[in-house]
Parts: structure tokens; C-alpha cells; sequence
């Protein structure tokens, strides 16, 4: 009787499994998880590679602040890599903004590919002060300086040198060197 | 450096046979077993593995001031090159090489612990479409999961399955969820909203050196997503056909730019499961659920997490006895009040690149108000934790805990006087003092690795109690290595063991003799010692590719001082009112000994990118060296049920236009035969799952989908020692639809 059902049970789950295998087709999946992670070790790592100009920082010991515009994507994943991040010169510390009025001070300000900013807005509040925008959605070189990409499975980002250029900010070689397209 | 080592290595070898020596020739009580023709010989036999086995005096002072010493030197230890495998760790260039595909989905975690370890994640969670912790872990190879009623459970790994599984310890985010009443958890109050399960992990084994006592046979621990992961609105509707309703919500921000919170609520109304020996369901469940949590980032290193908990509910039940005066069995249903709650808050501080410390503390109150007994428990603990990595690459932890319980009783007063559990004393107050250190030591440039540590505890009953475990893994080359553990573990004993009179056995004893009805009369046992399990174990893991990952665990325990149900004189006669009766004295007592042995086998096959199989095998063999007490009572108290077969399959599988088919086998073998009065035993069982899921967009999911679809026998689990009746576990089809922003 229970060897039946287990039968039964099994060649259901057996034909299931064939049926399912001639109807799907093969797609790459690519980990989110793995990306955010890997784009909030980004983000700390640009506070090394980029220079704010001294009068940005109240004092010596005046923290460099990693902002979040709009929607978080990363959670508690950049603050988590933020913890252990020891190679930086200066403190880190992590905010998050709503949106474009709660803007204060910040040296990396990454926006949420979640918001669904007005260009011109971002640019006026931003202005030229010496802010390192950072964005991760198709065209956002056209108001920022760094955009996440995704290329050969591994993150990678573009540079706009016009944009951090007027923004005050001197970006390594190295950066530079290792970025997959700067654009002027 | 050396010399630490030799002294961690001494001491680890010099205690055993410090108690050894300390051991002395008390026998056991089973002079006042009753001889009769059958059981004569086995009296003897056992005196004889008694005189062999007897009890041990706990640990000396000098082991202790030993340890006292080499914690005192650990933390005096330098503090220097701390590595991390984290991604804040890397340099650009190494970043720039991270691969964002995770061909693998075993963690890191699971292939260097040398443990028997089994993560489930929220993504195998979500896909399973499980819609409880217990229904979640039967996925985990060698983890036995048996259904009672709607909303009892007996979850244990090696063995000693039963409601109250005393052997395991089930810990939510670092806060223990064991009862000291009767050692076990209670399942129906864990009612957690699985959709902020981070992950749960499945230690199989003991890991009482980290975790104390209790953690002998394993340790589940559920960990929930830091407030920062659950943004944003999110909801889910659950619907069975058997009128089963989940609902929650839950929504999620920024208190600030550095303290994101969540809210959540959760109502869980259970369908009755029919009864085995009656018409009717009194096991129908209902629960609602509210808590938050906040996670505060704080000067870049401190991290702050508050949250809590508070729940209130009805669990049914039902109970059958017979009455002293009749021959038939009454059954009394109730549905139970169950509520608690509690709040957490934990600190951890980031003190350099090579060092870490966290302090958490919590109070925990849970109230159960069951057929046969009132219980209130109010918890509250404190955790310290501190590790650091020396130059030579070895890293210390270490850690002290306080942790205060009391535990309040009420015998009910709807059965008759002779059936009530009365504790003595009625209010039980315990204080729990532990310290642990631990060190991991990497050689061969990293391919092998030593975990040496221990745990002390001191508790009001048995006072002291030492846990070491000595743990090593070798890694042959990327694909294979191997892992060897010892560990000394123990159980220490419960209220219902130290405090308990109660009268019970009744239905499946001999019904008559004399032309009377017999009783078993619990009476708790005088200066109980804790359990106390020697566990050696060895492992191999296997991954060729990256798409397959094997993983083998094979164990051997040795149990002493087994709690049990000793006879302790002769029947008697007893009269109350009109209704004479006889009774059977059984007493508490560390009479039992006992061996376990098996082995776990687990695979993990990504087939295709869209296609992922998993599959487990265990096999368990149990032999106790004890007939001190009939094998019902040893069933009831001590040894539990166990199949000594299990195995799983479960598929998940990503189809095209956005929808996952995830489908599960599982198969148990039967439970034995108690042998005696109307027990019917419990046949091997297959159960089958499925749950198809659709995805339109990022954050609407509507899933279909059965559980136990085929079902093969009804029954999962025998009816408990303590007279709570087993229901059929049924087949159903469920459809639930989720929203997360």
C-alpha cells in the first residue's frame, strides 16, 4: 500500500521533472545580492581613489559620508562592508536621504536606481558642490560621474571626467585606469 | 603560542581522567525493580553494566581554576592580523575580478565548519512554499520532523524524537527558545513570519561547547533579516481548503539615515487535523503576532539591534485518560491559551581589524495555560562575546553569560485530583552562570584547521558542567576535505524530571490486574546529574564542480546517566472515595545508558542554471542499555521515536515566462512498536509537496500548491506519554499571494 503511493508519488514527480525540462529554456541568473555587495565595496573603495577639496570637511576628524538618494538598494549590506572597511583614511559614515530636500552634507551621494529623479532637480540641488554622484541605470552619465555597469558577469563602471571635474573632485589614475569607459 | 596549546590540550585530556578517578561504586537503583520470570536476568545484566558504568562526581575545582587560567591568558594574548573574508577586505583590482553568477548555493560557511551543518535560506524557504519552521526543516538530511497534531511537532536529530525533544536546542536571534519545563520546545508559540527568516541554520551533533547544555544532539538556530533588508510595504494571504489563513504585513524605512526599523504582524488561524481515535478535530490552532526590529549603524563600527516580540493565541488540544473508576477512556479537549513575549537588544563593536565584541541581553516570558497545567516562564539573559585573532593566525572567542529563569506551575483543576501534575516546589527560580572560550588555530597555510574550546556552566541543580570539544578539518584541495570532532555534552535535567508527582501510563498499561487498574506514579528523582553524551563524529565533503556538493556525516554517541522512569517499590493499593486502585511508583533517576550511531548523507546538484536538486539520506541505530523500566516508559521519558530511515529529494526549478516549480519527496521510515496496550505503531510514511509560484513583476508572487498530497499513512506520530493524542495529518492545497516593495 505505502510502496503505492510512493510510486506513485514518485513517477508524478519524475514525469513533472521531464515535463518541466522539454517546456524550460536555459537563462543565465545573475546573484542581486552578489551585485549590491559588490557595488557597496565599490563605494567605499572610491573614497580612496577620488579627492574632495579640504574646505568639504568641517575639521581633520570630520567623517566622509556615503549618502543614499531614493529607495536603498543594498540594506544592510553596505553598512555590514562599511563595519569592516579599515582601509580608509577617514571615518565612513552611511545616510540615507528620502529624497532631493533632505540632501545635507555628503562626498558619495549613490542614487537609488529606484528613483525616478528630474534631472534638473538633481543638478540644481547638487550643483557644483564636490560631490561624487554615483548611479546604476542606463544614461545616468548624463548628470553623474560614476554609473555601475555590468559586463563578462563582473560589475564595472563608466566615468564622466566633465561631471566630477566641475564638481571639484580629482579622481585617481588608477580609478581611471580601471574604469570600462571614461567619457568626457 | 605552543604553550597554550599544550595547555588546552592537557587540560582537554587530563579531565576525563580526573573523573574518572572520581567515580565511585554507588549502584544503581534498580534493586527495587519487580523480578519476575521474564525480566530476572535482564536485572542482572544490567547491574553488571552498571557496576561498569557508574555515576561520575562533576568536574573538579582544579580543572576549573586550570580554565579560569587559560582564559585569563587568552585575552592577554596580542591582538594582530585579523583576516576576514569579506568583500571590504579586497583591493580594487581584486574586486573588479568578483564574479556576480553564484554557480554554488552552499555558503562558504557550510563547507569550512567542522560541524554537520545545513543552511536553509529565505530563498529555499520562499520556494518550498513551507508555511512553518517545522515543515521548513524537514528538508535538513537526518533532521526527524513528525507532525502530532495541527499544531504540535517532535523535531529531533540522532535520535530522542519526541514532543519534548530534550536533546535539541532551538535558538531565534540568539534567544533561547527551550523550555525548562519540560525540556523541549514548543513549537506552536514559534510562529515567526517566515518571510523575515534570513536563514536557518541546522548544526546535527552536539555543540554544547559553544552553545551549553541542552545543545546535545543539535542547534537549530533562525536568524531574521537586518531591518535594512525589509524595506517598504510588504503583505502575504495564505488559503487552504481546509480553512487554514496566514495573513501578515509588515513595512519597513529609515528612522534616520543610519537606523532603518521594520513592524510586522502575523495571524495564523490553523485548521484542525481529524483525531486518530475519534470523530471530531481539537487540535485547531490560532495565533496573531506583532513585533519590530531596528538595526542602528553608530560611528561606523557599532552596530545596535533592538527588537521584539509579542504573541497571543489558542493551541488545541486534546488528552485521553482513563478515569480510576471506569474502563473507559475520556478524552478532555481544550484550547489551550498560549502568549508571550519578549524584547532583545544586542551591541556589537567592531574594536580594530583583528577584534570584535558583542553584548546581547533579553527577557523572554512565555504562558501556556495547557489541559493538564498552567505554566509561566520569565527569562532574562545577558551575553558577552569577544574575539580576536593573533598574529599566528589563531582566533580566540570567549564569552560569559548570566542567564536567570523562573518558572511558575499550576496544576489545573478540570481533571480528576488523581490525573493533576503538581510541582513541588511551584515556583522554580534558577540561576545559569556560563563561560566558553574557544580557539580556531589554521595550519598547513590554511588547509587545516583546529577548534579547541569549552564551556562551563554552573546551574542551581547539578552545579557544575564542562562541555569540551576538540574539532579539526583538513582540506585536501578545493574539492574535498574531511572534519573529526570529540565532544562531551550534557543535558541538564527539567522541572517535570526535578519537581514533578504525577500520574499517568494509564492507557497503555496492562489494563487489569487484580481486577484493578494500575497507575504509574511519577515522583521526581533526588540529586538527578545531568545527561551526559560522548559524540565522536567524522565527515567528508566533496564538491568536483561547481554545480555539485556532497556531504557525509557519520556519528557515534555514548549517552550516560540517562534520565528515566525508575520503578521504586512495590505496587500498591490505594483507595480514594469509592475508586480502589493500584499504583506503580516510578521515580526520576540518571538510570539509563545508552549508544547512538548513524550516518547523513546530503547532495546538493545544481543540474542546470534554472534547475537545482537536493537530496538527503540518514540512517539511525539506537540501542539502550537499560530495562530499568518498561519500553513504554523509556519511549515516553527518554529514548523517543525514531525512524531509522529517512530520506528526501526536493527540486527547484526556475521555468520560463517567471514562473518556479519546487517540488519535495519525503520518506520516513516507521516509528517502532510500543508493544504494549492498544498501541498501533506508526507505518512508514511518503509525503509529497509541491508549490508552483509566478512572478509577475519584482513584487507580487502568487503560489499555488499541496502538501502531503499522496498521503500514504496519517499518522506521523504516536500519541505522547503524556496522554496528548495524535491527530491525522491530512493532504492540502494551499494558494498564497505575497507582495514585497
Amino acid at each position: 500500500m505505502q510502496s503505492a503511493f510512493f510510486n506513485r508519488a514518485f513517477i508524478l514527480f519524475l514525469a513533472g521533472c521531464v515535463l518541466s525540462l522539454a517546456s524550460a529554456a536555459c537563462f543565465a541568473q545573475v546573484d542581486e545580492d552578489r551585485v549590491r555587495a559588490i557595488q557597496s565595496a565599490f563605494l567605499l573603495q572610491f573614497s580612496n581613489y577620488v579627492t574632495w577639496p579640504e574646505a568639504s570637511f568641517s575639521d581633520e576628524d570630520a567623517a566622509l559620508v556615503i549618502g543614499i538618494l531614493g529607495r536603498d538598494p543594498f540594506g544592510s549590506v553596505l553598512d555590514n562592508t562599511a563595519r569592516t572597511f579599515t582601509s580608509s583614511k577617514r571615518r565612513l559614515e552611511i545616510r540615507r536621504y528620502k529624497n532631493l530636500d533632505d540632501l545635507g552634507q555628503v562626498h558619495i551621494l549613490f542614487v537609488s536606481p529606484f528613483l525616478e529623479f528630474d534631472k534638473k532637480a538633481l543638478a540644481a540641488a547638487v550643483g557644483a558642490s564636490p560631490v561624487l554622484l554615483v548611479g546604476n541605470a542606463p544614461g545616468f552619465l548624463e548628470s553623474g560621474s560614476v554609473n555601475f555597469i555590468l559586463r563578462d558577469k563582473k560589475v564595472r563602471f563608466d566615468i564622466n571626467r566633465s561631471k566630477y571635474q566641475r564638481a571639484g573632485l580629482r579622481v585617481s589614475a588608477k580609478l581611471l585606469s580601471v574604469a570600462n569607459r571614461v567619457v568626457e | 603560542m605552543n604553550g597554550l596549546l599544550a595547555l588546552a590540550v592537557h587540560l582537554t585530556m587530563a579531565i576525563p581522567g580526573r573523573l574518572k578517578r572520581y567515580r565511585n561504586e554507588k549502584l544503581l537503583p534498580y534493586r527495587h525493580m519487580l523480578p519476575t520470570k521474564e525480566n530476572k536476568t535482564e536485572i542482572e545484566s544490567i547491574n553488571a553494566v552498571a557496576a561498569k558504568q557508574s555515576p561520575r562526581m562533576p568536574l573538579s575545582f582544579a580543572g576549573l581554576i586550570e580554565l579560569c587560567l587559560l582564559a585569563a591568558l587568552c585575552t592577554a594574548w596580542p591582538i594582530l592580523g585579523y583576516a576576514q573574508s569579506n568583500l571590504a577586505i579586497l583591493s580594487l583590482d581584486e574586486l573588479l575580478e568578483e564574479e556576480v553568477v553564484s554557480a554554488s548555493k552552499i555558503s562558504g560557511k557550510a563547507i569550512n565548519t567542522p560541524a554537520a551543518i545545513h543552511i536553509i535560506s529565505q530563498e529555499d524557504i520562499r520556494r518550498s512554499g513551507v508555511n512553518s519552521v517545522p515543515d521548513a526543516l524537514r528538508a535538513v538530511p537526518g533532521v526527524h520532523v513528525y507532525q502530532i497534531d495541527a499544531n504540535k511537532w517532535a523535531i529531533s536529530s540522532r535520535g530522542f524524537a519526541s514532543r519534548f525533544a530534550n536533546k535539541m536546542l532551538v535558538m531565534i536571534d540568539g534567544r533561547t527558545v527551550y523550555s525548562p519545563l519540560f525540556s523541549g520546545v514548543y513549537w506552536d508559540a514559534q510562529d515567526i513570519r517566515l518571510e523575515d527568516v534570513e536563514r536557518i541554520e541546522v548544526i546535527r551533533g552536539p555543540g554544547g561547547a559553544l552553545w551549553g547544555a541542552n545543545a546535545v544532539n543539535g542547534v537549530i538556530n533562525i536568524l531574521t533579516k537586518d531591518a535594512a533588508d525589509t524595506q517598504g510595504p510588504s503583505a502575504s494571504v495564505e488559503l487552504d481548503n481546509r480553512d487554514t489563513a496566514i495573513l501578515s504585513a509588515g513595512y519597513g524605512g529609515w528612522l534616520s539615515g543610519r537606523t532603518a526599523y521594520r513592524v510586522y504582524g502575523k495571524f495564523t488561524d490553523r485548521a484542525g487535523l481529524p483525531a486518530v481515535f475519534a470523530d471530531g478535530s481539537f487540535d485547531e490552532a490560532h495565533q496573531t503576532r506583532i513585533g519590530f526590529r531596528t538595526d542602528s549603524t553608530i560611528h561606523a563600527h557599532d552596530k545596535l539591534t533592538f527588537q521584539g516580540e509579542f504573541y497571543d493565541g489558542k493551541s488545541g488540544q486534546s488528552v485521553e485518560y482513563l478515569a480510576p473508576d471506569s474502563a473507559v477512556s475520556h478524552i478532555e479537549s481544550r484550547d489551550a491559551p498560549v502568549s508571550g513575549g519578549n524584547l532583545l537588544a544586542r551591541w556589537t563593536r567592531i574594536l580594530s581589524s583583528e577584534s570584535e565584541m558583542s553584548l546581547q541581553v533579553y527577557l523572554d516570558q512565555t504562558e501556556r495555560e495547557e489541559l493538564l497545567i498552567n505554566d509561566k516562564l520569565k527569562t532574562a539573559d545577558i551575553d558577552f562575546q569577544y574575539g580576536f585573532t593573533t598574529d599566528y593566525g589563531l582566533h580566540i572567542l570567549w564569552g560569559a553569560g548570566y542567564r536567570y529563569t523562573r518558572d511558575e506551575t499550576v496544576a489545573r483543576e478540570t481533571l480528576p485530583d488523581v490525573f493533576s501534575y503538581n510541582f513541588y516546589p511551584r515556583i522554580r527560580e534558577d540561576d545559569l552562570y556560563s563561560g566558553f572560550v574557544q580557539g580556531r588555530m589554521p595550519f598547513a597555510e590554511g588547509r587545516g584547521e583546529l577548534t579547541i574550546g569549552t564551556k562551563v556552566e554552573h546551574n542551581d541543580v547539578t552545579h557544575f558542567e564542562w562541555q569540551p570539544s576538540l574539532r579539526a578539518i583538513w582540506h585536501f584541495n578545493d574539492a574535498h576535505s574531511v572534519w573529526a570532532a570529540i565532544s562531551r555534552s550534557v543535558r541538564s535535567p527539567s522541572r517535570i524530571e526535578l519537581d514533578a508527582n504525577l500520574n499517568l501510563g494509564l492507557i497503555r498499561l496492562p489494563p487489569q490486574l487484580l481486577g484493578l487498574r494500575t497507575f504509574v506514579r511519577f515522583s521526581p528523582g533526588e540529586s538527578l546529574e545531568s545527561e551526559v553524551e560522548r559524540s565522536y563524529e567524522l565527515g567528508y565533503r566533496v564538491r568536483p564542480t561547481d554545480a555539485f556538493y556532497f556531504d557525509a556525516a557519520a556519528f557515534y554517541n555514548y549517552y550516560d546517566d540517562l534520565i528515566n522512569g525508575i520503578p521504586d517499590g512495590d505496587v500498591f493499593l490505594e483507595e480514594t472515595g469509592d475508586s480502589r486502585f493500584l499504583v506503580l511508583p516510578i521515580t526520576a533517576g540518571n538510570g539509563m545508558n545508552g549508544e547512538t550511531y548513524g550516518l547523513e548523507l546530503s547532495a546538493n546538484w545544481s543540474v542546470k542554471e534554472w534547475w537545482r536538486l537536493t537530496g538527503g539520506f540518514s540512517w539511525l541505530e539506537y540501542n539502550a542499555l537499560d530495562m530499568g523500566a518498561s519500553r513504554e516508559a523509556r519511549q515516553g521519558f527518554s529514548e523517543g521515536q525514531n525512524a531509522r530511515h529517512l530520506f528526501s529529494l526536493v527540486s527547484f526549478m526556475d521555468l520560463p515566462n517567471d514562473f518556479e516549480l519546487n517540488a519535495s519527496v519525503y520518506y520516513a521510515d516507521s516509528l517502532p512498536e510500543l508493544g504494549a496496550g492498544n498501541d498501533v505503531g506508526v507505518g512508514s510514511k511518503v509525503r509529497f509537496d509541491f508549490s508552483l509560484q509566478y512572478h509577475p513583476g519584482n513584487n507580487w508572487i502568487l503560489a499555488i500548491g499541496g502538501r502531503n498530497v499522496f498521503r500514504s499513512d496519517v499518522r506521523e506520530f504516536k500519541d505522547t506519554m503524556d496522554g496528548i493524542r495524535a491527530s491525522e495529518v491530512q493532504e492540502m492545497f494551499y494558494s498564497k499571494l505575497s507582495y514585497r516593495f
